[in-house]
């Protein structure tokens, strides 16, 4: 009962900030207007909408889906509720090697996706490996998370200082304005997000067994290595494709999982599904607020969850200090 | 289920088995003793495919434990491990209902097999009127039983419990205990396990195992392995045996003379 009021609640507020992002802004047009101009493509205004906002909002809504369930995947794989893939570095990771790999081949800029999954990949290996002692302890997986998360920050913003040409072409995997957006964007997104979000639930009941520990899975037959593997490859898969399109985003894969496991349970079956339309409503709220509060000036939507997440992330710590080990 | 010359061991030194060579009987209750890190952990790992020894085999119906498919070996044997753990939010009977999934296809909903299993399961461990309790709400001992509950609902012919009664009263102690002999007597459940206290491994079981620094010291029935003189070999305490009509045998330690 409870879920079914929350998938509810979400999906209507989801199609109402929907809306009202659509309308609203530097061009304001009202909603009859808008549809009746995108249908039969008699309204300029429309027609900026189109080419300009939906864009935009199509790509906030994706990313913010695909680094919330990202972030859930994680924490099942990794059982630790404090892993985001922004957090521990896999979304810098992702952004340094796309950047990297853009500014020596400039030409092969459609491949960002690929070389920001590989990046992401190489992020996820280095916190794994190096925060594994017979175990993953959340506290010390967090603590190489940040340590990886500063080196690949840091090795990407060293490209802002280059002052060339590629700079401002491939900046977005670093700072993440969803200005400029196109349909391009959200074809690419749109293509590898959609892979990503299917196959999140065809794992499922893996990610169920992984909440129970290891040996336990084990025991109900479940190949708890070939588990872990898929599921951080589409965790990763999710989280860097996010980041080569919308930028940077910190915390979303943080707090979404955790705001949906209080509202909907720990059950996988409904925490996925819930967990990516929150995010998207969460990136898209945060996006739109982002560009009409101090219109026409923009605050990105990575700098908002910044600023919610970083007091989130405390208020996590202070809470589960003891099953956290801290 | 057969052991040969079955040698393991972590990187690190302390837990390891050396040679062992045992065989567990159907139908019987076995249980493992010996001194806190001598291997009996790790025994039960490598005859439920959680430890793969590097050398010997563990044969389980004719076929080496490691060849099996963890599917399949969770549809023969099912685990109750020592600590356990699970979401806050799971109710009793979603977590039984985990013990279904060696038998189910990934994504088809459970058949009257599996709530025969299920049912049959609750029933047992006397959990039916709490199903949709959550766990965190109940007693350790009760707790213990939810685990039991869902390795049942796996219904296979054989079960291992790694310290059962480690962490819980008196009370709920004996409770399991009685509970794992009616699964073994009415059931015909072939119980591998490993219990710390010594009157308990007498009391309840059919066989004794008894491991040493990773070596299998003796095995047999209780009245042949648990003598003043072994108890003095394996755990350096002297002991006095008695016996009598209402208890049966238990063994009183004395000092570590």
């Amino acid at each position: 009962m409870r879920k079914t009021i929350s998938f509810a609640v979400i999906l209507l507020l989801l199609l109402g900030v929907t809306f009202w992002s659509m309308t609203t802004g530097s061009i304001k047009v009202g909603f009859i207007e808008l549809i009746d101009g995108l249908l039969n493509g008699n309204n300029e205004e429309a027609a900026v909408v189109r080419d300009l906002r939906l864009p935009r909002i199509m790509v906030s809504m994706l990313s913010g889906a695909a680094l919330a369930v990202s972030g859930a995947l994680l924490q099942a794989v990794m059982r630790n509720p404090l892993a985001d893939a922004g957090v521990i570095g896999i979304s810098s990771g992702a952004g340094f090697v796309s950047v990297l790999m853009v500014t020596i081949f400039p030409a092969m800029f459609f491949w960002m996706p690929i070389f920001s999954i590989a990046g992401g990949v190489l992020a996820f290996l280095l916190v794994y490996s190096l925060s594994w002692k017979s175990g993953l302890n959340p506290m010390r997986t967090l603590l190489v998370g940040v340590a990886i998360n500063a080196t690949f920050t840091g090795l990407g913003q060293s490209f802002n200082y280059r002052g060339s040409y590629a700079v401002t072409s491939v900046n977005q995997a670093i700072s993440s304005i969803f200005t400029m957006k196109t349909w391009t964007d959200v074809q690419v997104l749109g293509l590898y997000g959609s892979i990503g979000l299917l196959l999140s639930l065809l794992v499922i009941p893996w990610c169920n067994m992984l909440s129970l520990q290891d040996k336990t899975a084990g025991s109900l037959g479940l190949n708890v290595a070939r588990a872990r593997i898929v599921i951080s490859i589409i965790a990763v898969l999710l989280a860097s494709v996010a980041t080569a399109v919308g930028g940077l985003i910190l915390f979303v894969g943080l707090l979404i999982p955790h705001i949906s496991r209080l509202l909907i349970g720990s059950d996988h079956k409904a925490l996925i599904p819930f967990s990516a339309l929150a995010g998207a409503l969460l990136i898209l709220s945060a996006d739109t607020i982002g560009r009409t509060v101090l219109a026409p000036t923009e605050i990105p939507a990575s700098i908002i969850m910044t600023v919610i997440g970083g007091p989130f992330l405390v208020f996590m710590l202070r809470k589960g200090g003891r099953e956290f080990g801290a | 289920m057969e052991l040969n010359r079955v040698t393991f061991a972590y990187k690190e030194k302390s837990h390891t088995l050396h040679e062992v060579t045992a065989s567990i009987e159907q139908g019987k209750i076995t249980t493992i003793i010996g001194p806190n890190g001598s291997g009996k952990s790790t025994l039960l790992g490598v005859l439920s495919r959680h430890c793969l020894p590097q050398s010997g085999e563990a044969v389980l119906d004719g076929k080496a434990i490691p060849a099996y498919k963890p599917r399949e070996l969770a549809r023969k044997l099912a685990v109750v491990h020592q600590q356990n753990e699970a979401p806050s939010d799971i109710t009793v009977e979603k977590l039984v209902t985990f013990g279904r999934l060696p038998h189910r296809k990934m994504w088809t909903p459970g058949g009257e097999e599996d709530d025969a299993a299920i049912e049959w399961a609750l029933e047992l461990t006397g959990l039916s009127g709490r199903r949709k309790q959550r766990l965190t709400e109940m007693s350790g001992g009760e707790r213990q039983r939810v685990w039991i509950a869902m390795a049942l609902a796996q219904r296979t012919p054989i079960l291992f419990l790694d310290e059962p009664t480690t962490f819980l009263d008196m009370f709920y102690q004996y409770e399991l205990l009685e509970l794992i002999r009616r699964l073994n007597v009415e059931h015909g459940l072939t119980i591998v396990m490993v219990l710390h206290d010594l009157n308990q491994a007498i009391r309840y079981s059919d066989r004794l195992l008894v491991m040493k620094e990773g070596k299998l010291l003796l095995q047999g029935p209780p009245e042949f392995v648990v003598t003043e003189h072994t108890m003095k070999e394996i755990y350096g305490i002297e002991v006095a045996i008695r016996s009598d009509e209402r208890t049966g045998m238990y063994m009183v330690p004395i000092g570590v003379k």
